[in-house]
């Protein structure tokens, strides 16, 4: 009984581990990425070098309504958004469908900083909880497969059990390879299962209503016009300094980090990273006069809960250490998926080897494994090529992006499909090692004033992608020694 | 420097652990009074590095550190014994 649990818990960690895993290795691997999506932003627009974090001034600010003026007259609905640690320009910011673009401005003088537009790390966050499919299908196919994580996880340990504590770090390197990738993928799972349940959980939940259907909305009475949009009034005139000193005092403990307007009010909200609880805390102030609302802050349990599980799934609260613990336990989650999926194709190649469903499989875990990140370095890499003037430049990254990794996915496919996916292999991980030292090449030939302006910023980028062109030499070496 | 600390007290748990199952990981078999000293570290130093970690970081930021050491100390130890299985089987 005891072994038939196993057999079918076995078949399902399998099946299902790997049609949900090829999705979830993107996801968790855009997603570790994306723990650093503000700091990508700004390795992306070089030409902000402002290193230091200085309040804005009242002349800034001003500044800012004008330009939030003159977005709300385009019929664009922007918000201010305020310096912090981890962005030390005033941003005056829109939402163009996958990201939040627009210009940016120095705190203190307000003057509009001639940066380029970009995706910036907004492209990684935006694919990590929607895949690029727009907000609804997107979320929709990313929580299912979330739950799907949640399964494998939970089907992988009952597999598991009895040498789950006695095997928690047992690696045979020098044992055959199906079982030392298993002892990998066993070693790595076990070790980050509760950073990988934690993340799948929390990002389940905080999509929830994605997938759970809301109580129908009282349907609106036909004989009821619905009323005319309000105008905006005249944001330029605001006296928006006073009104961050007064939203300032009244949320305790927390610093300001949006302004947004609405026809009748101004709302200034607490910056994400004021605390592990995501409270969104606002002080409202009325239009035009600037007088302040009163606001409700009280919140349910339940919602409290929510806040918290917002605020450790996105980890904005966190400082620097943790955010790159989060990063590194990521990519040991993305390893995880990636050798289940290595596992699937090599436990059935001696009997399905001919087949195509195998082979297929076989060039779907090269796209993934090895194409999605020669794409990400393409992204990055494309920011410096293409012209920093360029009409609708965000759009051409995130083009190379997709074309890069297109590219990658038919290459894959047709060396799979021909049984040759060993050269599909060594050919991408060989094109991820030359994107990968390629890039901090670029970048001191591209932009050195911002190399030396933002050393560490730089280093950071620059060396993580050194460092995938190291292991995936490292992988191509070693492919070539022990054949596919 | 917590997460250091918190890192080695679960390093110095997992190699206890590793000695206390000493056939499975390949390492010399250990003497009653060695065996009792693994068990406490074992059960022991999972607890002190929870209590550092708390104390320094508050709860939650001290919570999602130690169950990172926990994963990154694992890898660490893993690797270790790796090596050393490796240099022992060398001809």
């Amino acid at each position: 009984m005891r072994e038939t649990l196993r057999t079918r818990l076995g078949w399902l960690h399998g099946w299902l581990g790997y049609m949900a895993g090829l999705v979830l290795t993107c996801i968790f691997a855009t997603g570790s990425v994306a723990a650093f999506n503000m700091e990508i932003t700004r390795w992306m627009q070089p030409e902000v070098q402002l290193a230091t974090l200085v309040p804005p001034s009242a002349r800034a600010l001003d500044a800012a309504a004008r330009v939030v003026a003159a977005e709300q007259a385009r019929g664009v609905s922007a918000f201010i958004a305020l310096p912090s640690a981890r962005s030390s320009t005033l941003d005056v910011l829109h939402y163009n469908g996958h990201e939040f673009i627009g210009a940016r401005l120095d705190p203190a003088t307000g003057a509009v900083i001639p940066a380029r537009v970009t995706a910036g790390g907004g492209l990684f966050y935006n694919f990590h909880h929607t895949l690029f499919l727009g907000p609804q299908m997107g979320t929709v196919i990313v929580n299912i497969a979330g739950i799907a994580l949640l399964v494998a996880i939970i089907s992988g340990v009952v597999i598991h059990i009895h040498a789950l504590l006695p095997d928690i770090i047992l690696l045979r390197l020098t044992a055959a390879r199906l079982r030392a990738w298993l002892d990998a993928h066993l070693l790595a799972g076990v070790l980050f299962l509760p950073f990988m349940a934690m993340m799948a959980y929390t990002g389940v939940l905080v999509k929830a209503d994605m997938i759970v259907p809301a109580p129908p909305r009282p349907a609106r009475s036909v004989l009821v016009p619905a009323p005319p949009p309000a105008l905006m009034p005249d944001m330029t005139a605001l006296p928006l300094a006073s009104m961050l000193a007064r939203a300032r005092a009244s949320l305790p403990g927390q610093e300001p980090g949006f302004i947004l307007f609405a026809p009748q009010r101004v709302s200034i909200f607490a910056g994400d990273a004021s605390s592990a609880f995501l409270t969104r805390g606002h002080a409202d102030f009325s239009l035009p006069g600037g007088s302040p609302l009163p606001v409700d802050t009280t919140a349910t349990p339940m919602a409290r809960t929510m806040q918290f599980m917002h605020g450790v799934h996105y980890a904005r609260f966190a400082p620097p250490s943790l955010r790159w613990l989060y990063f590194l336990s990521g990519l040991c989650g993305t390893a995880v998926m990636a050798s289940g999926l290595v596992l699937f194709v090599m436990k059935r190649r001696r009997h399905a080897g001919h087949r195509g469903a195998h082979r297929l499989a076989d060039g779907l875990n090269v796209a993934v494994i090895a194409g999605l990140p020669a794409a990400m370095l393409a992204f990055l890499e494309g920011n410096r090529l293409v012209p920093a003037s360029l009409a609708g430049r965000e759009d051409w990254e995130s083009a190379i992006f997709f074309a890069a990794w297109g590219l990658c996915t038919l290459h894959a496919l047709f060396q799979a499909l021909r049984g040759q996916a060993q050269w599909a292999w060594r050919a991408q991980l060989g094109l991820v090692g030359l994107l990968g030292t390629g890039l901090p090449v670029l970048d001191l030939l591209c932009c050195p004033g911002a190399l030396r302006a933002q050393p560490g910023l730089h280093m950071a980028v620059d060396g993580m992608g050194a460092g995938a062109a190291i292991v995936a030499l490292y992988a191509r070496h070693r492919l070539g020694q022990r054949g596919a | 420097m917590t997460f250091v600390l918190v890192l080695m007290l679960w390093l110095a748990a997992f190699m206890g652990h590793a000695r206390l199952c000493s056939t499975r990981y390949g390492l010399p078999a250990l003497h009653p009074t060695g065996r009792h000293l693994a068990r406490m570290m074992r059960l022991g130093l999972p607890l002190a590095a929870l209590g550092l970690a708390m104390s320094a970081q508050g709860p939650v930021m001290g919570l999602l550190s130690w169950f990172a050491a926990l994963s990154f100390a694992g890898l660490l130890a893993a690797s270790l014994l790796a090596l050393r299985s490796r240099m022992t089987n060398r001809p």
